[in-house]
């Protein structure tokens, strides 16, 4: 057995997580009470996978394998009365009673401490259920007091507990555009700080590039959190798909990083997920594998903005799922090398891999997004992500210049020498990036 | 009563809150300074029913501020709805937020508060990338790297002399064969500071990406997509007469 | 080198689908004289240069203008190889032996191709597979003999065919293939063309029980052939008919039988909504036609969800009318539509526009939450879900609107019930008074004096004495104040505004364009 724990911190987290379990939940057959749906006698996906991501009572029930913590009540609250109430246990949904005010030093120091022996001690009593726990699953923003103070400080504790296991993140990247808070860019890079040496592989995700691919591809006038956050689930089920499935590449958790992680602190893949077209008009699209990999290509189909024509790939997997011929795909990739889009930086040791899950994607009933037979997620670790890190940081800067807000910090205990070390930390990240990107060969057909 | 979600919004910051009709409007204010950082005093609190509509009305006024006052007030009393938008504006004239409001990456204000990591302090670093490549030997520390590199631009250079500005030529990748004629043999400053020699070629069908010119610099002139710059390497230099692109050389693959 | 004949289907190198609309030659004064030419109708109308004619003379007609063109037989681009469905099959599914890495590299690497030989081993099995994908493969027919169909009984579990985009021009080849598969229920064939001459009468015959989802989008097929195949599968309950340039005219010789609940006709020529084609329709797709009308007044139980968006409604009386005959709507997607350009038009932004768009449609539909709601009424609008909240707040927001601007056609509601239900539901009447929301600080009066009316907007902190001052001078020619008295009607009772004139305008019950009258006093 390979076990996979999720955990899901912070209101983005924990919504984020909502919406993943729905999807996994129908995709492996279990009803919203855990038990399996009309007609099936065992879960969909095979035993070794599904076994993965949920875990099966006595009783016929299947319980997923799931933390969902935040530091105010309101959010859990809402799954303790929702429709999945009873898909989980009271102790794997734990909530504070004061929030963390957007501000990382509430969570990850005075608030946050109060929680975190009850949350480890949950921990351990799912990780003692489990033949032979892989790693962590996280579902956090960057941005919010919770996500960011006490998302990196569990992190930092479960990296100490538990050594070797992998830690993956799923991580809501700040809008370029507006902040949910004045002092996000703080919590971001201080966030980022703690958690750079701890996570092994974290996948962003914007909101605003979300925001923008519900209004072009699904054609949603008006997106809310339930729209955003559906289609962060079918993206993150479908980077998860090997594992509860069976897979061809990443079938383990740190083949992630194998795969794509060439030195342990570049490590923030650039996920792009097609097709995204709506029910009504999913008739219209073909839909054929040279498409939907050329889609994976454009920026629209990204989940973070940042133009990777203007970066250097150290490694790209390719995840099909679905009803694809191993011909069509080669095809595909083929016309994606002749279009000269991807430069990949030769000396590192990760590279360009494809792998092919037979498992179809599933569409949930009340969401816009069609099914499609096939889907194709693109993981791919591009300098270009670097985009990200900088703007976030000139947005640190301005403020810090100024100490705007830092006195908040303080106030909680923080020392202000954590703000210059963070920031130090990131500024050497985006020279990191710099440096990955130079000493390639000059690509024989380069053309200009 | 129940929570309400309402849209928080100020110059600066956008975001989904809930609040509780309950909290008194001093309450509420220390909350909104947290989201916006707009301190209490200087909040004019703009209530907009619905959220995108011009229509407001203000809630509580800077100009009047008196927490006293404010403690007295329950948010209950201005019928705030669910999906509504609450905007908070700084009156504060001397508020560094407002500075904050222009960011632009390549500001010069913003240049000059940049955080910058001397080349120095980088290369103490023991985790860093730099590190990493030197200790492994990797990339430009790598010496086959060097000589891979000189070599290939040795080879390019050697190619290089066989070809004369006004040959015809082909290249040939994975999207099939070109045709054209050699329009310029050297190197190219605006395109990479003169490191290597290249090839400006005008292809006889418009499969190139460009005029002739790179960044508004003129190398040579052709029609706007028959021209392309290439490495020496990939020329191949002989009796290539003009096909059409679809490969046949007589007149049946016209179209009326 | 084949030799196509009339109404072939052909490809090209660069993957343009046409139908040979012409086969013969030119005039001896061509310089194309005593050359076999092709006339083609090119799917995609850009791909074309003429509209099937040469100097003058017409070779053959096209659907679309500009879609024609003339080749030779021996030109290069037209692909000349025809397959049948059992070769291709085989080609792409079949891979045990002959897979090997295509090698590709990106630079220096290599990529590695992982699960590959895996899936080949799947799918080879053809008892595995469940769904076939053989989109855009130039298949031309079904199979040539029977010694090919054996492969058939090795392919019962295929659920979902996809045969979209190949070159397929009539459906007995289609009926060919699939009465060997007697599990599809998923069957896509866009893009292929099925012309009137494809009619065969024998195709009656086949009865395939187990399909329930038919595509048959950019087809072409005609009305009278859909409504012939429909007798061929007992239980569809989806069919899709996107894109066949149908018009008012053919659709009202579409005859549904009961069992098809969903279709799909967005992309056609329609310009009206014509509700009693549908009587057991749920999901009605309909975007994309040039609809402004509905041109039957039937009450439609049936439709669940219609999706209307990118039409030409440009009436609220459209939207209305809906709201009455489709008293069981659940989801409604009609966006784009000029009427929501109309709204405030101006400089608004594409947000506000998108919220007053959401604002009318809560306010002229009965919603319910999509949660909480007992799943009967609308609650999904343009593709999110209603909270009760958001529902309260339009309704309430318009009801407001309707208030402060008398008789402005997007803040009424000519659905009499639905305009009742909303009223009560609020508990007010439908009298026009001071707005909700707007919190103005004036107030535009209608001034009677007489039966002659003139219009002044008045802030509301002013004095009665003030407000018979500004009446004085620009009504009554400056008459004193005290020869006329102003009054106005409050729940129909007469209502003197100036028994004290130190009054502020504001302690009156007044709203906007309220009439106020004058009496003479002297009288």
């Amino acid at each position: 057995m390979r076990e996979v724990i999720s955990i899901n911190v912070g209101q983005a987290g924990c919504q984020i997580g909502n919406a993943c379990w729905e999807l996994y939940s129908q995709e492996h057959g279990i009803r919203p009470d855990g038990f399996l749906q009309e007609g099936l006698t065992r879960p969909k996906g095979g035993e070794e996978g599904f076994s993965t991501f949920f875990s099966e009572t006595g009783s016929g029930k299947y319980v997923p394998r799931a933390l969902y913590v935040d530091l105010e009540p309101n959010v859990i609250d809402e799954v303790r009365t929702g429709i999945y109430k009873d898909l989980f246990h009271p102790e794997q949904l734990i909530a504070g009673k004061e929030d963390a005010a957007n501000n990382y030093a509430r969570g990850h120091y005075t608030i946050g401490r109060e929680i975190l022996d009850d949350v480890l001690d949950r921990v351990r009593r799912m990780a003692d259920q489990c033949d032979g726990l892989q790693g962590f699953l996280f579902t956090h923003s960057l941005g919010g007091g919770t996500g960011s103070g006490f998302g990196s400080l569990l992190l930092e504790q479960l990296s100490i507990d538990y050594g070797k296991k992998s830690k993956l993140e799923f991580a809501v990247y700040p809008a370029p555009q507006v902040s949910t808070s004045v002092v996000e860019p703080y919590n971001t890079v201080l966030t980022t700080h703690t958690t750079l040496e701890h996570a092994d592989c974290t996948f962003m995700v914007d909101n605003e590039a979300i925001y923008d691919m519900c209004r072009r591809n699904l054609d949603i006038s008006r997106p809310n959190f339930d729209s955003l956050n559906s289609l962060i689930a079918q993206v993150v089920s479908s980077v998860t798909a090997s594992l509860r499935f069976d897979g061809s590449l990443n079938v383990d958790l740190n083949e992630f990083q194998t795969n794509l992680v060439p030195y342990p602190r570049i490590h923030f893949p650039l996920v792009s997920y097609a097709p995204v077209f709506s029910k009504a008009r999913a008739s219209h699209e073909s839909n054929s594998v040279a498409e939907i990999t050329a889609a994976c290509f454009e920026p629209g189909n990204q989940m973070v903005k940042c133009d990777p024509r203007t970066g250097k790939y150290m490694a790209t997997c390719l995840l099909y799922r679905g009803d694809v011929v191993t011909r069509d795909v080669q095809n595909a990739v083929a016309q994606a090398k002749a279009k000269k889009t991807v430069q990949l930086v030769d000396w590192c040791p990760t590279g360009f891999k494809i792998g092919i899950c037979y498992q179809p994607p599933t569409a949930i009933a009340s969401t816009e997004l069609a099914a499609a037979s096939r889907a194709v997620c693109m993981l791919s670790n591009t300098t270009a992500i670097a985009e990200a890190w900088r703007r976030i940081d000139r947005k640190f800067d301005l403020m810090y210049s100024k100490r705007a807000f830092v006195h908040w910090y303080v106030g909680e205990g923080m020392e202000e020498g954590e703000f210059t070390e963070a920031r130090e930390d990131l500024a050497a990240l985006e020279r990191d990036y710099i440096e990955v990107g130079t000493d390639s060969f000059p690509e024989e057909e380069e053309e200009y | 009563m129940d929570d309400l979600s309402v849209y928080v919004t100020s110059n600066l910051t956008s975001s989904e809150r809930r609040i509780s009709p309950q909290w008194d409007l001093d309450y509420f204010k220390t909350k909104l300074e947290l989201i916006t950082g707009i301190p209490p005093q200087f909040q004019t609190i703009q209530y907009f029913p619905i959220s995108h509509s011009n229509e407001y009305k203000v809630i509580s006024d800077a100009k009047a501020y008196q927490q006293d006052q404010d403690k007295t007030h329950r948010l209950t009393e201005f019928d705030i709805v669910s999906f509504s938008r609450i905007h908070v504006v700084d009156t504060n004239p001397d508020s560094e937020l407002n500075d904050l409001d222009m960011i632009d990456a390549d500001d010069e204000t913003s240049e000059n508060v940049a955080f910058k990591l001397s080349d120095e302090d980088y290369a103490k670093r023991s985790d860093s990338v730099l590190n990493w490549k030197q200790q492994n030997k990797l990339g430009r520390f790598d010496p086959e790297f060097n000589k891979i590199k000189e070599q290939q631009v040795q080879e390019n250079e050697e190619i290089s002399q066989t070809l004369k500005v006004g040959d015809r030529c082909r290249t040939i990748n994975i999207a099939g064969e070109r045709r054209g004629v050699i329009r310029y043999v050297g190197k190219i400053n605006v395109l990479d500071k003169g490191e290597s020699v290249w090839v400006g070629i005008e292809f006889d069908e418009p499969v190139g990406k460009n005029n002739g010119s790179i960044d508004g610099v003129k190398v040579f002139e052709c029609k706007q997509g028959h021209g392309s710059f290439v490495k020496p390497k990939q020329v191949e230099v002989g009796d290539f007469p003009e096909l059409d692109p679809f490969g046949s050389d007589d007149e049946d693959d016209d179209e009326l | 080198m084949t030799q196509f004949r009339l109404y072939d289907r052909i490809s090209t190198i660069d993957d343009d689908i046409g139908t040979i609309k012409f086969v013969g030659y030119f005039p001896p004064d061509h310089n194309w004289k005593n050359t076999l030419i092709y006339g083609i109708e090119w799917d995609n109308p850009d791909r074309g240069k003429n509209n099937g004619n040469i100097d003058d003379k017409s070779y053959f007609k096209v659907d679309v203008p500009l879609s024609g063109s003339f080749i030779k037989f021996n030109n290069k681009k037209i692909c000349h190889d025809r397959f049948n469905f059992i070769e291709v099959f085989i080609r792409e599914y079949y891979n045990v032996d002959n897979y090997h890495e295509r090698n590709i590299k990106f630079g220096t690497k290599l990529v590695e191709e992982l699960g590959f030989e895996k899936l080949n081993r799947i799918q080879s099995e053809f008892k595995n597979l469940s769904s076939v994908s053989l989109n855009g493969k130039g298949i031309v027919d079904a199979f040539d003999n029977d010694e090919e169909a054996v492969v058939f009984k090795d392919l019962q579990n295929i659920t979902y065919l996809d045969l979209s985009f190949n070159l397929f021009n009539n459906l007995s080849s289609i009926y060919k293939i699939i009465s060997h598969l007697n599990n599809l229920s998923n069957l896509n064939l866009n893009g292929n063309k099925f012309p009137d001459t494809s009619l065969d009468s024998t195709l009656s015959s086949l009865n395939h029980e187990s399909l329930t989802i038919l595509k048959l989008n950019s087809t072409n097929i005609s009305i009278n052939q859909v409504n012939l195949i429909l007798k061929s599968f007992p239980n569809l309950s989806q069919i899709h008919l996107s894109n066949n340039n149908y018009t008012d005219t053919d659709l009202t010789q579409l005859n549904l039988p009961p069992h098809v609940k969903f279709i799909d006709l967005s992309f056609n020529k329609l310009s009206k909504l014509y509700l009693s084609s549908f009587p057991h329709i749920e999901t009605l797709l309909i975007s994309d036609n040039h609809i402004t009308t509905i041109s039957d007044l039937i009450i439609n139980k049936s439709i669940q969800q219609l999706d209307i968006r990118y039409n030409q409604v440009n009436e609220w009386t459209f939207i209305d009318q809906l709201s009455i005959q489709l008293p069981n709507l659940q989801n409604l997607r009609i966006n784009n539509n000029p009427v929501f350009e109309i709204v405030g038009a101006g400089d608004q932004t594409e947000d506000q526009m998108v919220e007053k768009m959401f604002i009318q449609l809560i306010a002229r539909f009965e919603c319910e939450d999509h949660k909480r709601g007992k799943g009967v009424r609308l609650s999904m609008i343009n593709g999110s879900p209603l909270l009760e909240s958001e529902i309260r707040n339009a309704e309430l927001y318009f009801i407001s609107k309707y208030k402060s601007t008398i008789n402005q056609p997007e803040y009424v509601i000519s659905n009499k019930i639905r305009w009742e239900i909303l009223l009560q539901k609020y508990n007010v009447d439908d009298k026009v008074d001071s707005t909700i929301h707007q919190a103005s600080n004036k107030v535009q009066l209608k001034i009677n004096n007489e039966n002659e009316i003139f219009t002044k907007t008045i802030l509301l902190n002013l004095t009665i004495l003030k407000l018979k001052g500004i009446i004085s001078r620009s009504i009554m020619n400056n008459s004193s104040i005290l020869n006329f008295h102003i009054y106005y009607y409050q729940n129909d009772l007469k209502e003197y505004l100036d028994t004290n004139v130190f009054s502020q305008i504001n302690e009156f019950n007044l709203s906007n364009n309220q009439t106020i009258y004058i009496e003479n006093a002297l009288r």
